[in-house]
C-alpha cells in the first residue's frame, strides 16, 4: 500500500498487480500443456517427451530465477545472516526463499501436472513418481540456490553485474538465431546434418538430472538402480555444495567491490566535433562515453544488424520471417524501420542514464534547449550513422534503386527527428531511473512505451496510407514527395516540442530529480 | 562597505500544503565564510536548491552579485559552485573524464580545462584513481570530486551542502584547507552543515533556520551577545549553545529508551 503514496505510482503498481495475476494465468495454463504434454507421452507411445518436459522444467528452474531478477525475492538472502538464527534453520530458510520464487513455484505446477497424468494414466506408476519428483525438486532448488550464490559472487562488482545482464541477453538472442539457421538448412535439405548431433547428446541425457529422473521412472525394477543412484548422487553433491557456500555467507563472508589504484595521470582533453559548439561536443562526447559503458543498449543496436546479415547474406531462411525482405527495396526499408524501432530506448527517457547527474544539467550556465540538443544530436547520430553504412553494404549488395535509397533515407530522418521530438516530452513528463545492473530495469517508463508504441503504429499507417496511394494513383513520385513533406513536419514539431520540453522540466524541476535520484526503482 | 554578493528577499516555497522555507531574508556579503544551520527538516537544502537553480521559489527573490537570478541564471551560474545535496555526478564517467567535461561546461578552452583537471586530481588525492569509473569511487572520493567540480571554474562563490558528511578526517583537512584558501583569495561560502565544530571553526557567520524560517543570523559574536543561557559562567558560549538555545534545545524530560 505504500507504494501508491507516491504520485504517478497508482498505475504501475496496477499494472504489477495486472502482471503477477497474469503470471499466475500463464503457469496454470502452461501447466495443463504440462499435463496434456504428459499424458500424450504415456498413452501414444512417445515417452521420450517425459524426459523433454523435465528438461524444460530442470533449465527454467534454473535460469528463470536469474533472467527475471527483478521480480524474483530469492536472489539475496546474505541478509538475513544478521538476524540471531543458528545454522541448520539459516540454511532452511535459504531454501524455502529459493521455493518461493515464481518462477520455482511455476515449476512446482508442471511437475504436479505432470504427476496428476501419471497418476490418471499409469497408477502404479505414481506413487515412485511422487518420490522421484520430490527429490527433483529439492535439487533444483538446491542448485539455483548454488548457482544465485555464485552469480552473487561474480556479481559483486560493477562489472561483473553489468556484463551477466549482457551474457543472458544474448544467450536470449542465439535461440531465435538459431531459427534463422535452421531455416537455412531446412531451405538447403540439410536439417539430417543436425541428427548426428542429437544422438552425440543422447548419452549426456542419461546421466543428467531429468534423463535420470526419467529413466528411474520409466525403466524395469532391475535398471531403475544406476539413475536413482545418479540423480540421488546429484542431489548429495548439490547438498554439499550449498551448505559449503551458505556456511561461508552465514560467517560473514561479502564480496566487495574493489580495484587497483594506477598512479600515472593522463587527462585527454575532450573532443571538438568540426562546425560544433564546444560545449555541444562535450555533450555529445558524455552521451557517447555513457553508451560504450551500456552494454545493453550496444547489444540491443546491433541485433537489427545481425538480423540484417541473415538476411542479405543468409540461404533465405531468415526473409522467410520478413515479408518485406522479399525486395532489394524491402530489404533497406525493413532494416530502417527495425532500427527506428530501437530509437525510443534512447530517446523516450533521455536522462534515466544521468541518474543523480540531472542536477549537474541544471547547475550548469547552458540553456536546457542546448543540452536537450546535445543529448539528441549525439543519440540520433548512433542511429543515423549505423542505417548509413549499413545502408551502404545493402545498396552495394542488392542493387536498391537510387530513387528508393533517397526516399527510404528521408523518411528514416523524418521518423528519427519526429520520434526524438516526442520522446523529450516523454523524457520530461515521465523520467526514470535506468538501472544497468538490473535486468528488469527497462530503459523507458511503462507511459513512455505506450507512447513509442503509439507513435510508431501512426506513422506505419501513414507510411501504408502513402504507399497504397502511391500504387492506386499510379504516382511513383508520391513516396519521395511525402517523405520530403514529412521531414519539413517534422524538423517544425521538434522546435516547437522543444521548447515545451523545456518549459515543462523548469515547470518539474523537483519531480524530475527525484524520480531520477531515488536509491530504488522499479521496473 | 563590503559588497553584498547574495541576497534574499521574502523567499519563500510550498509543496502542497507544507512550508518549507517561508519569508527568508538573507544577506551574505564578498568573503564572508557563512554557516546555513539548522535542525533536519528545517529547511537548508531547500534553500540552497533554490539559491543554485535547483528549485524554483514560490515567491520571493534571490540576487546574486545585484542580479536577479532567475533572469540571469546562465550568466550568474557561471560564478558560482556548487556541492549540491546528493552530489549530482555523473558517474558513468571517470574522475578524469568528469572534471574536464564541466570544466567545459563552464567554457573553459580544452588546454585550460585539462590543465585544472590534472591539478584538481593530485591536489584532491584522486590522481591514482583518476581512470576509475565515479560509480566505483568511495563517498568520500565521490565528495571529493564534486568540490572539484565545483571550483574547476573559478567560482566566486561556494554553495556547498553538507561537505563533510561521511567524509574521513585526512579528506576533511584537505577540503578545509581549500575552502580557506578560497576565502583568502576573495571568494565567498554559503555552506550547510550538521557539524558544529567544523561550522564554528571555519564560518565567520551564521544563519540558523528553523521550521522555514530565519531564526538568528550574524556573526558568531553577534550571536553570542544576543543569547543568554541560565546558569552559564562567563566563558564565551559555544556554538552547539547557542544553536540549542535558539532551535528549542534537548527535551530533558523526556525519558531516555526505558529499556537502555
Amino acid at each position: 500500500m505504500n507504494s501508491f503514496r507516491r504520485p504517478g505510482r497508482e498505475v504501475e503498481v496496477i499494472v504489477q498487480v495486472l502482471g503477477t495475476v497474469l503470471m499466475g494465468g500463464f503457469a496454470l495454463l502452461t501447466s495443463t500443456g504440462f499435463f496434456f504434454g504428459a499424458t500424450a507421452a504415456l498413452n501414444q507411445g512417445i515417452p521420450w517427451l517425459m524426459n523433454v518436459l523435465l528438461w524444460v522444467v530442470f533449465v527454467i528452474w534454473q535460469f528463470g530465477p536469474v533472467l527475471f531478477e527483478g521480480y524474483s525475492p530469492g536472489l539475496s538472502f546474505r541478509e538475513v545472516a544478521r538476524y540471531p538464527i543458528r545454522f541448520p534453520v539459516y540454511s532452511f530458510l535459504n531454501c524455502l526463499y529459493g521455493l518461493s520464487d515464481p518462477v520455482a513455484i511455476t515449476c512446482v505446477v508442471w511437475l504436479f501436472a505432470m504427476w496428476l497424468a501419471i497418476m490418471m494414466q499409469k497408477p502404479a506408476w505414481a506413487p515412485l513418481a511422487a518420490v522421484l519428483f520430490l527429490i527433483f525438486i529439492v535439487l533444483n532448488v538446491l542448485c539455483n540456490r548454488v548457482i544465485i550464490g555464485l552469480l552473487e559472487r561474480f556479481q559483486s562488482t560493477r562489472r561483473g553485474r553489468e556484463m551477466m545482464i549482457v551474457i543472458f541477453l544474448i544467450l536470449m538472442l542465439i535461440p531465435q538465431l538459431f531459427q534463422f539457421v535452421g531455416r537455412d538448412l531446412e531451405r538447403a535439405g540439410k536439417l539430417g546434418r543436425l541428427k548426428p548431433i542429437l544422438t552425440a547428446l543422447l548419452p549426456v541425457n542419461r546421466v543428467s538430472p531429468p534423463g535420470a529422473t526419467f529413466e528411474t521412472l520409466t525403466l524395469s525394477a532391475s535398471e531403475k538402480l544406476m539413475p536413482l543412484a545418479i540423480l540421488l548422487a546429484y542431489t548429495a553433491i548439490a547438498l554439499l555444495l550449498f551448505l559449503r557456500q551458505s556456511r561461508k555467507v552465514y560467517q560473514g563472508e561479502i564480496y566487495a567491490e574493489g580495484y587497483a589504484a594506477r598512479r600515472e595521470l593522463k587527462v585527454d582533453p575532450g573532443w571538438s566535433l568540426p562546425g560544433i559548439d564546444l560545449t555541444i561536443s562535450a555533450i555529445v562526447e558524455k552521451e557517447m562515453r555513457y553508451l560504450r559503458q551500456n552494454l545493453r543498449m550496444l547489444v540491443a543496436l546491433a541485433y537489427p544488424a545481425i538480423i540484417l546479415i541473415f538476411i542479405v547474406f543468409g540461404r533465405g531462411g531468415a526473409r522467410q520471417m520478413f515479408p518485406l525482405a522479399h525486395s532489394a527495396s524491402g530489404v533497406l526499408c525493413g532494416f530502417g524501420a527495425i532500427m527506428l524501432l530501437g530509437v525510443p530506448n534512447m530517446a523516450y527517457n533521455i536522462f534515466g542514464f544521468d541518474n543523480e547527474g540531472f542536477g549537474r544539467w541544471l547547475l550548469a550556465p547552458l540553456p536546457l534547449r542546448k543540452v536537450i540538443f546535445g543529448k539528441n544530436l549525439a543519440h540520433a547520430s548512433i542511429f543515423a550513422g549505423m542505417y548509413l553504412l549499413v545502408g551502404m553494404i545493402v545498396c552495394a549488395a542488392l542493387k536498391v534503386a537510387w530513387v528508393s535509397v533517397i526516399t527510404i533515407t528521408i523518411a528514416f530522418f523524418a521518423i528519427l527527428v519526429l520520434q526524438f521530438a516526442v520522446g523529450n516530452v516523454c523524457s520530461a513528463q515521465w523520467p526514470k531511473k535506468v538501472e544497468l545492473t538490473r535486468m528488469n530495469s527497462r530503459f523507458v517508463s511503462t507511459a513512455g512505451v505506450y507512447t513509442s508504441l503509439l507513435v510508431s503504429l501512426v506513422i506505419g499507417v501513414i507510411c501504408a496510407l502513402v504507399m497504397a496511394a502511391s500504387k492506386f494513383l499510379e504516382l511513383d513520385a508520391l513516396p519521395l514527395l511525402a517523405s520530403v513533406i514529412g521531414a519539413a513536419i517534422a524538423l517544425l514539431v521538434y522546435h516547437l516540442l522543444l521548447n515545451r520540453t523545456v518549459h515543462h522540466v523548469y515547470e518539474h524541476l523537483e519531480n524530475i530529480e527525484r524520480i531520477l535520484s531515488s536509491l530504488t526503482t522499479t521496473a | 562597505m563590503a559588497e553584498t554578493v547574495l541576497e534574499t528577499q521574502a523567499l519563500r516555497r510550498t509543496f502542497g500544503r507544507l512550508v518549507a522555507v517561508d519569508n527568508l531574508h538573507l544577506s551574505v556579503e564578498r568573503q564572508q565564510f557563512f554557516g546555513f544551520l539548522g535542525p533536519n527538516g528545517a529547511g537548508k537544502s531547500t534553500t540552497i536548491k533554490m539559491l543554485t537553480g535547483l528549485l524554483r521559489p514560490t515567491n520571493g527573490e534571490i540576487r546574486i552579485f545585484g542580479k536577479d537570478f532567475e533572469k540571469n541564471s546562465v550568466e550568474l551560474k557561471r560564478r558560482i559552485g556548487v556541492v549540491p545535496e546528493g552530489l549530482a555526478l555523473f558517474e558513468r564517467l571517470t574522475g578524469a573524464q568528469l572534471l574536464n567535461f564541466v570544466g567545459r561546461m563552464y567554457g573553459l578552452d580544452r588546454a585550460t580545462a585539462v590543465r585544472r583537471t590534472t591539478e584538481l586530481l593530485e591536489f584532491m588525492d584522486l590522481a591514482g584513481s583518476a581512470d576509475k569509473l565515479v560509480a566505483d569511487y568511495s563517498h568520500g572520493m565521490k565528495k571529493k570530486t564534486a568540490l572539484a567540480a565545483a571550483v574547476i571554474h573559478g567560482p566566486e562563490i561556494l554553495f556547498l551542502d553538507e561537505p563533510f558528511e561521511g567524509v574521513d578526517a585526512i579528506a576533511a583537512t584537505t577540503l578545509k584547507r581549500l575552502l580557506q584558501r578560497f576565502i583568502s583569495h576573495g571568494g565567498t561560502i554559503f555552506l550547510t552543515s550538521h557539524v558544529l565544530e567544523v561550522v564554528e571553526r571555519l564560518c565567520t557567520h551564521i544563519g540558523i533556520i528553523q521550521n522555514g524560517r530565519l531564526v538568528a543570523s550574524g556573526s558568531l559574536d553577534e550571536l553570542r551577545s544576543g543569547v543568554r543561557v541560565a546558569g552559564h559562567d562567563q566563558s564565551p558560549l559555544t556554538l552547539e549553545e547557542i544553536f540549542l538555545q535558539v532551535v528549542g534545545g534537548v527535551k530533558e524530560d523526556v525519558e531516555v529508551l526505558s529499556w537502555l
